[in-house]
Parts: structure tokens; sequence; C-alpha cells
């Protein structure tokens, strides 16, 4: 199967010719939505409409034809990112939890898998000639292999300066051997010449045409480049000098709103002959396939509004809870947002930090930990491979209204440092902290998301252990006991485990009653022992006893009360109840511990039904349901 | 334009002159008073916002004019007396806008241990801090200070 739709993909490549696409009108027009497409990741696309997409969470290659019809073309690949065709009717598959490609033959069987232990989750794949170009993102650099898997050289490395990268995520090469990549965390595009010299880059943070919030797919047609622009939502086409040439895709405001309007598009792919774009929305499970417009005047007026920013508001993933205040992450903004959070609605009271390389910025915005008592809150930046530690001035009870300035930078700690200074013998890498818990003793319990393990440092930040090495590979967030006897570790890659005693011994904790573990992402550790995991995979929640029993699991896709799309952070609060980021539903839900809900706060738009559930089958613009 | 320092929670007002208060005692919520026996009379003196480290600092010139470029000589020391050996680095940022300066401050070591700061720039009015983040090990930590410019 794989070999017949293939090998017509490859002989329709051929002809394309450098400057065709110029001549006719932009892409940008909605053709139509392809739903329930879980966690969709990197694609192809055929003339006809045909699509090949990855499922990274479900681990699956699907063939989705114009008609709609779906076939699994390959199983139990290990979160694969993106795809690219070889010769001969091959696939080329990056995997990021085996950190290696994986080249399937003509039937879907796997011929062959390499990049094993130079890789480290690799994300975008593209092949010219006999090269398999690799976007990898967690080494920070592109390599480049033969078909036949044999690495021929790389460059890049973590940094900020022309050829370094922050979590490259795609990488495309144009006729003339050019490679262009996506530098996600860093908001440029780069170019490189055919041997991996730095040429130029362009772009930076910002919402304004031309601009990137963390870039990803990158395709290259002719003298084009297309980029999906994701924290913009949106898709822009640059010349191969960076000139802006055009831009399509508007940001969605409604719940799973498509039909042109985009969300956080990542994978990218143009029909060979230029008139077919499709775009993976992996955080609304959907693709988009795209045309070209009628090249008509209105056509122009309307495509003016394409590609700039509308205003929204999300929330997370990661959250704190202590006391009174609520803090959640925005890595949109690159801050953490605190509110007040004794009142039925969280008040907005301060915006900590923003993007930025230097001391007191955030690249990258993971896990935090609150100490109220202090009122210091650690931000973990996995990007820049630091944690920070910044100060709410003021005491609690003065938090009335917004003071921008409330926050103050205190210190931080360079882990890639402290890894030269203390840790170089037991961590091949620098930490790039995703996640932080702190015991009674003030010790740090670090997620490492580049090592797979959990880093320990004492109250005063010296190195103390590692724990999990071996067990875990992608851990997203941990809990910690507060007589620090207990670690509860969620890892999207090999699910939920405790460590517990003086040695650190290990037990999985099964899901239970919801099926197996899909993307477990963060949990929360009850003052009774009790622990609440989310899964951002199956929409759930799961509850367990102290011992690690399961008790519960509720939750399941959907805006309705009690329902989740893509659950990520959990915590609770000081009357004990929880409180779950509801991520892709842009809202915060709370919960008793046994799972009853409590209240709900976020966008009207994505709040409605689970405030007013009498109002099921009324349209969410009827103005029923107002406060 | 003028530039000004403030006191514990203060929000920075225009109009008093760095110039007429002459000798400065700053307390930025850490920040404790040094002797000033035997320094000049306009050194200020701050505690970064951990407590390791006090800073004196004297501007160049006494009054900021907004748009000119100005200086600072520094006199940076660990709390606990304990030998400085840390790196220093000097920004401003105006948080409410979230930008810093256009230009790159310039750190040089004098002879008698001093630091000194040029190529500091304000170019634009408003609220204004200035940051001395020393790192010692893997541990960088903060001190500063807030301008208010119009």
């Amino acid at each position: 199967m794989i070999a017949s739709v293939l090998g017509l993909l490859t002989l329709v490549l051929a002809p394309l010719q450098d400057g065709e696409v110029t001549q006719r009108p932009p892409l940008g027009q909605h053709l139509r939505d392809i739903d329930e497409v879980s966690t969709a990741a990197g694609l192809v696309l055929d003339d006809e409409g045909n699509v090949w997409v990855l499922e990274q969470q479900l681990g699956r290659l699907l063939l989705i034809d114009a008609d709609g019809s779906r076939q699994v073309l390959a199983e139990g690949l290990r979160s694969p990112r993106d795809l690219a065709l070889g010769s001969e009717g091959r696939l080329f598959v990056s995997e990021a939890w085996s950190s290696s490609v994986s080249r399937l033959g003509p039937e879907g069987e796997l011929e062959l898998s390499f990049g094993s232990g130079l890789l480290h989750r690799p994300q975008g794949l593209d092949r010219v000639g006999d090269r398999v170009y690799v976007a990898d993102r967690g080494r920070h650099r592109i390599e480049v292999f033969n078909q036949s898997g044999e690495h021929l050289f790389g460059f890049g490395g973590h940094g900020t300066e022309p050829g370094q990268f922050i979590e490259p995520h795609d990488v495309a090469v144009d006729s003339e051997g050019r490679i262009f990549v996506s530098d996600r965390g860093n908001s440029r595009l780069q170019v490189f010449s055919a041997e991996g010299e730095f040429l130029r880059s362009w772009g930076d943070w910002g919402p304004f045409p031309g601009l990137f919030s963390e870039p990803t797919g990158v395709v290259v047609q002719g003298e084009r480049i297309y980029v999906a622009d994701s924290g913009n939502h949106r898709v822009q086409v640059f010349d191969p000098k960076g000139e802006l040439l055009d831009r399509f895709g508007l940001h969605a405001i409604r719940p799973r709103e498509g039909v042109g309007f985009l969300h956080y598009p990542e994978a990218l792919a143009l029909s060979p002959d230029g008139e077919l774009a499709a775009l993976a929305e992996p955080v609304v499970d959907r693709v988009q396939l795209f045309c070209r417009t009628g090249g008509t005047p209105e056509d122009d007026v309307r495509r003016q509004a394409q590609g700039l920013a509308r205003p929204s508001a999300h929330y997370g993933m990661d959250i704190e809870i202590a006391g009174p205040y609520l803090a959640l992450s925005e890595p949109e903004s690159h801050s953490v947002v605190f509110y007040v959070n004794s009142m039925s609605e969280p008040i907005r009271i301060t915006r900590v930090s923003g993007l930025g390389t230097k001391t007191g910025l955030l690249s990258g915005v993971g896990g935090m930990d609150f100490e109220r008592e202090a009122r210091d809150l650690w931000v973990c930046d996995p990007s820049l491979r630091r944690l920070s530690l910044f100060r709410l001035r003021g005491s609690e009870e003065e938090e009335i209204g917004f003071d921008a300035l409330k926050a103050r930078f205190v210190k931080s700690v360079d882990l890639e440092r402290l890894r030269e200074l203390e840790m170089g013998a037991v961590l091949e890498a620098a930490p790039e902290p995703v996640a932080l818990d702190r015991d009674g003793s003030g010790r740090f319990f670090i997620a490492d998301r580049r090592n797979g393990c959990v880093v320990v440092l004492g109250s005063d930040l010296g190195f103390i252990e590692v724990v999990g090495a071996g067990v875990l590979a992608h851990p997203t967030g941990l809990a910690v006991s507060e007589d620090g006897e207990r670690l509860y570790v969620a890892d999207e890659a090999t699910g939920v485990h405790c460590f517990a005693g003086k040695d650190w011994k290990h037990r999985a904790l099964e899901a239970g009653g919801s099926g197996p573990w899909l993307a477990p992402y963060d949990l929360a550790i009850a003052p009774d022992g009790a622990l609440f995991v989310t899964d951002s995979g199956n929409h759930t929640v799961t509850a367990f006893d102290a011992e690690g029993e399961w008790l519960r699991s509720w939750g399941g896709a959907g805006l309705e009360r009690g329902q989740f799309y893509k659950p990520r952070g959990i915590a609770l609060d000081q009357r004990g109840n929880l409180t779950v980021v509801d991520h892709a539903n842009h809202r915060g839900q709370t919960f008793t511990p046994e799972g009853e809900y409590v209240g709900i706060f976020g966008l009207r738009l994505y709040t409605r039904l689970a405030r007013y559930p009498h109002l099921k089958d009324k349209p969410a613009d009827s103005g029923e349901g107002e406060e | 334009m003028q530039l000004q320092r403030l006191s514990v929670g203060q929000r920075p007002r225009v109009g008093l002159l760095l110039a007429a208060a002459g000798f400065v005692l700053v307390s930025l919520g850490f920040a404790r008073s040094l002797s000033q026996e035997g320094q000049g009379a306009e050194r200020v003196s701050i505690v970064s916002n951990d407590g390791t480290y006090r800073v004196q600092y004297d501007l160049e010139p006494d009054v900021i004019e907004f748009g000119e470029l100005f200086s600072l000589t520094l006199w940076p020391e660990r709390v606990d007396g304990e030998e400085f050996a840390s790196s220093l680095a000097v920004d401003a940022r105006m948080p409410e806008h979230a930008h810093g300066m256009n230009r790159e401050p310039k750190v040089e070591r004098r002879e008698d241990g001093s630091l000194r700061v040029t190529n500091l720039f304000f170019h634009m009015p408003g609220y204004w801090e200035i940051y001395f983040d020393f790192t010692r090990g893997a541990i960088t930590e903060r001190a500063q200070f807030p301008v208010d410019v119009d």
C-alpha cells in the first residue's frame, strides 16, 4: 500500500520547477479540516489531497484519503514526530522516545533504525538526494545521514549565537542544497550552506509580520520558504533571503475552531504541485488543508487580515498554588502570571519576567515551586538550562490590583555550569529542567528531560544525587512528599513512577481504570499522601491512595463540566481542592479530591458549557448564560 | 531630565535631584547603610536581593540627562566578608515595557579594585531599573536600584 501511493508521490515531486509557484495566486484559502487525528505530527501531502500523517501519542502512521477514509499504515512507532519520503517508496520517520530515525520499506516494514546514541528527541526531517537531514531538538543540532543511516556530518549546538540553536524544530533543503532550520527557541530561521556553514538568519520573537513565536514546520518549494509560526498561529512565506512574501492563518478563538483558524500549527507540508498545503495542529488533534486563493481583489482585501494577532487567553501549561496564590506559566509571553486565588475567579496581581536570555528573563517556561512564607517563586527554564528565583514584594494583606513591579528577580542557578563543577561524573549533558518541587527540608527535586532523571540539590543549591536514571526517559512533572521520602514522577514516555525510601526503591504506577497512560504530565500530593495525575493523552485526572493503589479517574475529552482537553498542570489549594490546567480548553477547573466539580475559570467561550450545562444545545454566542 | 533614587517601597517621583541629595543612603528592601568614612560622599550602598553582596556605587554625572551617556563606579564586596571572587554584569531595563537599553554597558576593573561601567544610556523616559548581576560558580545574584527619567 505504501509502495504504490508513495511511488506515485515520488514521481510527482520530480517535475517541480523553481519559480513556478510564484506566478499563481497565493496559498491560504481553507479547503477542509481533518479532525480526530490524535496529536497530529509530521505529514506528507499529494496533489490529490491524500494525507500521510503521524499520530504522535498513538505511535501510528495514517493515510487519510481525500474522501476521508483512513488506513493505518504503520503502528508501534515511539512518539513519531516527522516523516520524509525516501527513494524507492521508502519513508523515514523520526521517533522521539527511541531517539532515532526509522526507515520503513514499501510495505511499511521497519528496514533499519539509525541515529541512536547520536540523536536525542529528533524532530523534523527532510530528504534530498541520498541525504537525510534531522533536526535534533534534544541536542540542539542538525545531523545529516545518508539513506543507509551512515552519519555524514552535523552542526549546531545549544545557544543563541549564529549557527547555534535552541530546540531546532524542522529542517528543509532547497534545490541548491541550502539548509533552512526553524530555530524554535530562538524564534528565528537560520540558513546554512550544503556543508553546514552558517549563511544568514532572520526573524525574532514577536507578533508582527516577519517575526516569529516558536517557528516549527518549514518547507521549501522553489524560491519560497513556508514557515509554520506556531505561537502566532499562522504560516509565513519568505524568499530565500528572508523577505516576507505572504502569510495566512488566523488565531483560533473558539473551542476547536478550524476552517482556516489555526491553533499552534506545527508540521507543514505542501503538495508536489504546490497547489495544496497541510498543517498539523497537535493541540487540537487536527489537520487543515489549504488551497490557493481565487486571486481576486476581494481575496486580497480579506487576506490583509491574515496572519495578524487576535486576542486570546491561554492558561499554563504549568501551575503552582500556595496559600492564596496561584501561579500559571504562560509560554506565549515567556512569563509566569500570579493570581490571588481566594475569590471565585482568580485575580491577576502581577506578571513575572519575560522573554530573553539575559539574567532574570526566561526563554522557556517550565514547572514552578512557590514558597509562601518567603514569597519565593522558583521557575524552571529548560531552554536556558537554569532555575530562576523571583520574590514577591509586599505582603498577602496588600494584594489588591495589578502591580507590574511586585515581583523581583533574586538569583539564578546555571545548571550547565553546575554540571561542570559538580555533576560531570554522573550526567552526560547539562540538565534541562522541566519541573521542580521542594521537600520540607528545602531540597530541590528537578525533573531533567535531557538526561532522563531527577536531579536533587540541597537547600544550598549544591548537588546531592540523581534519581531515576535508567527508569525515566522524558519526565515532565514531579512531586515530592513533605518528608522527602516519596518522589513521584510523570514521564510522558514511560508512565508514572514512585521512588521511595533512602535508596529510592522504584515502583511503576499503573493507570488503572482509565486505560494505559498515554501522556502523563503532572502530579500533586495531598497531605494524606493521596496522589493525583493528569494525562493529557487520555484527557483525564487519576487519583491514587497513599499506597499507590488506584482510586478513580475522571474526565474525558470535551468542554462540559468535568471534561478536559489535554489537561496539564495540577495543584492542590489551601482548601484541599485540586485545580487542573485544562490547557487546550484555555481554562482551569477545580475539583474535590473525590473528583466532584467545584468551579471553573477562563474565557466564557470555554467555560460556558461547564457553568451552564442546560445551555448545551445553544450556540456559544447566543448570549445566554452571561453573568 | 533627572535621575532619582528611592527609598523602600516608594514609586519613583520626578523632581528630587541626586545632586541636591548629596550624600544618599538607599534602602531597597534589603539595603543597609555603610559607613561613608574615607569614601566619596556621593557613594550609595545597596545589598543584593538575596543578601550575599554589598555594592557601593557612584554615578557620573550626578544628574543624568535623558538621552545622555552616563557611567558608574562600583565597589562590590561580599556581606560575609569572604573574598569577592565573583564576576559582574551590569544592565538596565524598563520592566513595565519589557525592554532594556539599546547599548551594551562596558565593565572594566581598575587598579584600586573598583569597577568602572561605561556606555550606559537611557533612550526612553520613564521607570528604569539598573541591575548588578554577580556570578560565582553556578549562582548569579542581583542587586538593583530604580531610577525614573522624564
